[in-house]
């Protein structure tokens, strides 16, 4: 992890002397009125400077929307469906909290929604996953227009299983809690909103990709009837369903915004 | 790398394929088949090829395992004192490889599975009594069984599995000399003391005639031909067919009187087999085999019309073949030695014997209980101490509103309880075969009843409905245990940890279950269980 990071810090140091220059020359006052013959070489012209040696803007706050495909390996999610792939709405919003040159690290909160239904041997079954996390981001800018990022984002999942079971006249549910972690890698484009990086604040569209693998601890699904307890005869017991967890390798492709 | 370049490297790292889950998720339940052994019940899951087995643990908890069976479930059976579950497959009807299944049997026993490979599949079962032999044939063709197992198949091909035996010599295919006959039934004979030792047989019942195989040289090489008695008339081309035999092995100290009596289905006339000693110089039509140490005597007797049902009873005048013949109201007893008939007249066409005299005695001879749903009310206990001399007085009547359809028996400690089910009201009586009085116990619907292993309690319940009632079978004190799901069967089986518990099935959906108290059902005490087929898929 340090030479990671020592990779990413000597560029920054580089990059922040080189901004220390070329912004100190235009900021420097006139004491006098003087009269300069002017040389071509003293025109600064912004449409030939090197942009290596300028600082990229960076957008502080970035909201995100896309879509997780999560692959699963757990045996207890084929009682939910028919393959091995939960897709989820994904939304994010983060701020960047720290700048340092060409890195930015930020942080936020995430919630990925998805749902799966199916039949297991003709009883129907429903699993809605909710995964509610802080994900520490960060995005080291190649250009203006582009970034990798790395990410960790720990968190928690919810289950909210259902299966229609025609032994029990009420649905059999239950709606257990996991814990949960993302560690990923990805990058993103941008697509909208370019001009200059000197441009005041504006917004900016990005299309992100990640690439990563989620870990969840595994809860146990096992549901019963939802019966009000002056219904129940005597003690309405689960059905011992397989463990779930929807830990996995996932894609994610989206849509963010920054401004 | 483009901004093109790169958004083309996303789409297509999310075209990526999809993996499926076991197949045995998608497999629909299908019909529920549950059997109940001593300590659990088993549910044939037909469709996952597993069977579930329910133990009753303390608290009314319910412990679930699954144990794999053969692939397509021809027949399954528990043996009667609910130690075993048989069940025949069909195994792959095309073994494409080496690993698909062969036709099966499987036997359930203690919570553990063990599987026989056959060659063939079959759909006939007959289950020795005493444990040691499992029979597998060509179940007879009805209109409610299952059609036949395979493309052709051998009607007279009995297999033999002795489940004493290693797994290599467990298994013995014998096919039976024909003359044109089907079995119908097979069944296996206690232990009888023949002239060449103690044996027991296996009989054979086709539509025409009966077939004896000695069980105990079933593998003595040379080979032992089995003995076939052709029951057809010499005369008419109407074959006779045998409707059940009984057997009896006679005086202990003898080895030359152990009897067989054949009921015919179409005929007056009942068959007795004496088993005596084969003849000097007995050969066989085969070269290859060796004669049998014994051989059966036959003898015809006529008891005036169709017999519904023979006994063999211990008279005050000797062993007598006991007939009752329903059309003609009377029973008859068959000197087996002369063939002279004794005829009972009887107030009621019963059509049905049981034995009761190793519960109420027998004053010089035994006591049987004649009861038949053929137009006969109520039951008659018959004393055959005085039969032969006194015969107008040896039966004693007990009137009911309606013919007895079917009797249960009650294990001990009250053997002496008879339950009595009618066949039309909605009634049953609890028999007292000591005090000779029958109680009746009126419910508001048809019941199906289930007498516990302990012989303490019987469950009434509507099928399909979720009425039910345990009836003490100390005092006849019913007490109802509604439940609040329909229930399709009730199963009395041993807490695992002492008690006894009540297995509700529910077959609906993936089949649930409620658990009582057997010995003190509590509906606020029970646990209802549910989805029991999803569980450990």
């Amino acid at each position: 992890m340090s030479a990671f990071l020592s990779s990413f810090v000597a560029p920054i140091v580089l990059a922040s002397s080189s901004l220390a220059d070329a912004t100190s020359e235009p900021a420097r006052p006139a004491t006098e009125p003087q009269i300069v013959e002017q040389r071509e070489s003293d025109v600064i012209d912004s449409e030939r400077m090197p942009a290596l040696t300028l600082a990229p803007r960076f957008d502080s706050l970035r909201v995100g929307a896309g879509v997780r495909l999560n692959r699963v390996d757990s045996a207890g999610f084929d009682a939910f469906a028919d393959n091995d792939w939960l897709a989820q709405l994904s939304l994010d919003a983060t701020y960047a909290f720290y700048t340092p040159g060409r890195l930015a690290v930020a942080s936020g909160i995430a919630w990925d929604f998805g749902e799966r239904s199916s039949n297991a041997r003709g009883q129907s079954t429903r699993l809605a996953v909710h995964r509610l996390s802080i994900p520490i981001e960060a995005r080291w800018y190649f250009a203006p227009w582009l970034h990798v990022s790395g990410k960790v984002a720990p968190g928690a999942v919810a289950y909210k299983v259902r299966v229609d079971d025609a032994s029990s006249t009420q649905p059999l549910t239950r709606a257990p809690w996991g814990l949960a972690v993302d560690i990923s890698v990805g990058a993103g484009v941008r697509l909208l909103g370019g001009g200059k990086d000197y441009d005041p604040r504006r917004g900016r569209i990005w299309l992100t990709t990640e690439l990563g693998y989620g870990a969840t601890s595994s809860a146990d699904p096992s549901p019963a009837p939802n019966r009000d307890a002056s219904d129940v005869l005597g003690s309405d017991e689960p059905t011992q369903l397989r463990r779930l967890s929807v830990g996995g390798a996932f894609l994610r492709t989206g849509l963010a915004l920054s401004f | 790398m483009t901004r093109g370049a790169f958004v083309a490297v996303c789409v297509f790292s999310s075209l990526v394929a999809c993996g499926a889950r076991p197949s045995i998720y998608d497999a629909s339940i299908g019909q529920v088949r549950a059997y109940g052994l001593s300590e659990s019940v088993v549910v044939v899951d037909d469709n996952a090829h597993r069977a579930v087995v329910l133990s009753a643990l303390t608290d009314q908890g319910l412990g679930r395992s699954a144990l794999p069976l053969g692939k397509g479930v021809l027949k399954a059976e528990a043996s009667a004192d609910g130690q075993r579950l048989f069940v025949l497959s069909r195994g792959d009807t095309t073994r494409k490889r080496e690993s698909d299944e062969k036709p099966s049997l499987t036997v359930i026993e203690n919570g553990a599975a063990r599987i026989f490979p056959l060659e063939s599949p079959h759909s006939g079962l007959s289950i020795d009594p005493l444990g040691r032999w499992v029979a597998i044939f060509a179940a007879p063709v009805v209109t409610s069984a299952p059609v036949q197992a395979s493309f052709v198949e051998n009607p007279n091909e009995i297999v033999l599995v002795d489940l004493t035996a290693p797994g290599e010599t467990a298994v013995t295919p014998r096919t039976l000399r024909s003359f044109g006959g089907l079995p119908q039934r097979v069944s296996f004979t206690p232990q009888l003391l023949l002239p060449g030792g103690p044996r027991r047989l296996m009989v054979v019942e086709t539509d025409q005639d009966v077939a004896l195989l000695d069980l105990d040289n079933v593998r003595a090489t040379p080979r032992r031909p089995e003995i076939t008695v052709r029951l057809a008339g010499g005369t008419s081309a109407i074959p006779n067919r045998p409707g059940g035999f009984v057997v009896d092995d006679g005086d202990p100290t003898r080895n030359d009187d152990a009897r067989l009596g054949i009921r015919l289905e179409n005929s007056p006339n009942v068959v007795s087999l004496t088993l005596v000693a084969s003849a000097l110089g007995a050969t066989t039509e085969d070269p290859s085999q060796v004669p049998n140490d014994f051989r059966a005597d036959v003898n015809l007797a006529d008891v005036g019309g169709i017999p519904g049902d023979i006994v063999f009873v211990r008279t005050n005048a000797g062993l007598r073949l006991a007939a009752v013949v329903p059309s003609m109201k009377r029973a008859v007893l068959v000197d087996l030695d002369t063939s002279v008939t004794t005829t009972v007249d009887l107030p009621e066409a019963y059509a049905k014997f049981a034995l009761i005299t190793n519960v109420v005695g027998g004053s010089g001879g035994d006591t049987a209980l004649l009861y038949g749903s053929g137009g006969a009310r109520g039951v008659a206990f018959w004393s055959l101490g005085r039969a032969a001399g006194q015969p107008y007085r040896s039966v004693e009547v007990i009137s009911l509103a309606t013919p007895v359809a079917s009797v249960l028996d009650v294990p001990p400690p009250r053997p002496e309880l008879k339950i009595l089910q009618g066949t039309t009201a909605n009634s049953f009586y609890g028999l007292n075969l000591v005090t000779r009085t029958a109680s009746p116990l009126t419910t508001l619907a048809a019941a199906s009843l289930v007498v516990s292993r302990d012989g303490e309690r019987l469950w009434a319940f509507e099928r399909g409905r979720t009425s039910l009632a345990q009836v003490s079978l100390s005092d006849l004190h019913p007490l109802p245990v509604p439940l609040d799901r329909p229930i399709d069967a009730v199963f009395d089986v041993a807490r695992i940890g002492g008690g006894r518990s009540l297995i509700a099935l529910d077959a609906r959906g993936a089949v649930g279950a409620t658990v009582l108290d057997a010995g003190a059902p509590d509906t606020a005490a029970s646990r209802s269980y549910y989805g029991l087929l999803l569980e450990d898929l």
